[in-house]
């Protein structure tokens, strides 16, 4: 029975995830440990894994579209994966209270991002190392660019992997607006980049809770599972519900599980 | 302009071809991990059902996982599967380097090295 609820609980988080652009950890961790009483680093450990499925998933599809910047991926990945790895110690370390208040802090600021759209930065004038370049699907134009401000980049990366590896989310949250805004990364580009580097992020830190025994086949086999189904399925259905209801329901939700989340690390 | 189109030309460059290359090892690499992952999470299912072993056990490490799999135990195909998806991005950094040092792009085989030296050392904590 258990096992049909994480599955559908999971298919949910699949497809809202894919249907709005962000990772499913977001939501995964506190629906498992809220309404399912799954102890919260195995949680975290289940939603690590679960991160990485959906992100080599979409990125079968992404890589083939050229839209991936590999160079500047791998060139910020040696600072999300130090992250990762300092938080992936830091998750064994800590209680779980501290964890809850933290993921809840990380809701609201999730919250706030989704809710101030901030306008796409104009690419950075090409001829650095890390410059890169797709065509355009809409006016079939060759975009190039470059990269700008590599050590602010680096250092925000740290922390998005930090979060990923102590939360078990995927971090694109931060990674997007990075190279996008600081960076000047065409935002298609920033998100196809980042959900490359959101995968190798996540399995530095799985490979942690993996061999601490918090990866529990019985909470991440129905989890991967039905996260996988729901965001294959998210993109089909995405053209017959309004986005905007969508986006909505979506920030009550968050709201929601940072209340209940700051709740559980007050100890209440 | 290495990495990009001959934009004069519109000919495809040197750089694209190379990044061509690259994209293509990291989908094959992609696509085998998600498979091999998910095909042995069902095989352990259907031994579930076979009354070949439950959900409900700790992850193996991989010898006992191997060991559990040879013998037809649903746990050692659990095990197998979340460490085939769970390494996956690991072989795709480890394809990216073989891809990177055949296009003779040194600066970034030194680079993913270190994002491979990362996740090695995080299997070293896990195992610690």
């Amino acid at each position: 029975m258990t096992f049909f609820v994480l599955v559908a609980v999971a298919v949910i988080v699949g497809l809202l995830g894919s249907m709005l652009g962000v990772g499913g950890g977001i939501l995964l961790v506190p629906l498992l440990t809220l309404f399912l009483d799954v102890p919260v680093k195995n949680a975290i450990g289940t939603s690590l894994v679960c991160v990485v499925v959906t992100s080599s998933a979409s990125q079968i599809v992404f890589v083939t579209r050229g839209f991936t910047n590999s160079r500047l991926g791998m060139t910020l990945e040696v600072a999300t994966t130090l992250g990762a790895l300092a938080g992936g110690i830091t998750a064994i370390l800590v209680s779980g209270r501290a964890i809850f208040g933290i993921f809840a802090a990380v809701l609201l600021y999730v919250l706030v991002t989704m809710e101030r759209k901030p306008p796409e930065r104009r690419p950075a004038e090409p001829g650095s190392a890390l410059a890169g370049s797709f065509t355009d699907p809409g006016t079939g134009d060759e975009i190039a660019y470059g990269v700008g401000h590599l050590p602010g980049g680096l250092a925000l990366s740290f922390v998005a992997g930090n979060v990923s590896g102590l939360l078990g989310v995927g971090g694109g949250v931060i990674k997007v607006p990075v190279m996008n805004l600081l960076m000047g990364v065409p935002l298609r580009a920033a998100i196809a980049t980042s959900n490359l580097m959101i995968g190798v992020t996540a399995a530095t830190g799985a490979l942690i809770f993996f061999g601490r025994g918090l990866v529990e086949p019985r909470y991440a086999v129905p989890s991967a599972l039905g996260i996988l189904i729901g965001a294959q399925l998210g993109p089909r259905l995405s053209d017959k519900v309004s986005a905007a209801l969508l986006r909505r329901v979506f920030e009550v939700l968050l709201a929601v599980l940072a209340v209940e989340m700051a709740l559980k690390a007050f100890g209440v | 302009m290495s990495g990009h189109r001959d934009l004069t030309s519109g000919r495809p460059g040197d750089g694209d071809r190379r990044r061509a290359t690259i994209d293509t090892v990291v989908h094959h690499t992609l696509v085998a991990g998600v498979a091999t992952g998910l095909a042995l999470l069902l095989v352990g299912l259907a031994l579930t059902v076979a009354g070949r072993g439950g959900l409900a056990v700790a992850s193996l490490k991989a010898p006992a996982a191997l060991r559990a799999a040879v013998h037809l135990r649903a746990a050692g195909y659990y095990s197998l599967g979340l460490l085939a998806l769970i390494l996956t991005p690991f072989i795709r950094v480890l394809g990216s380097i073989v891809a990177f040092a055949a296009a003779r792009e040194w600066r970034f085989v030194a680079v993913t090295s270190a994002v491979l030296l990362v996740m090695l050392v995080s299997i070293a904590v896990g195992a610690a």
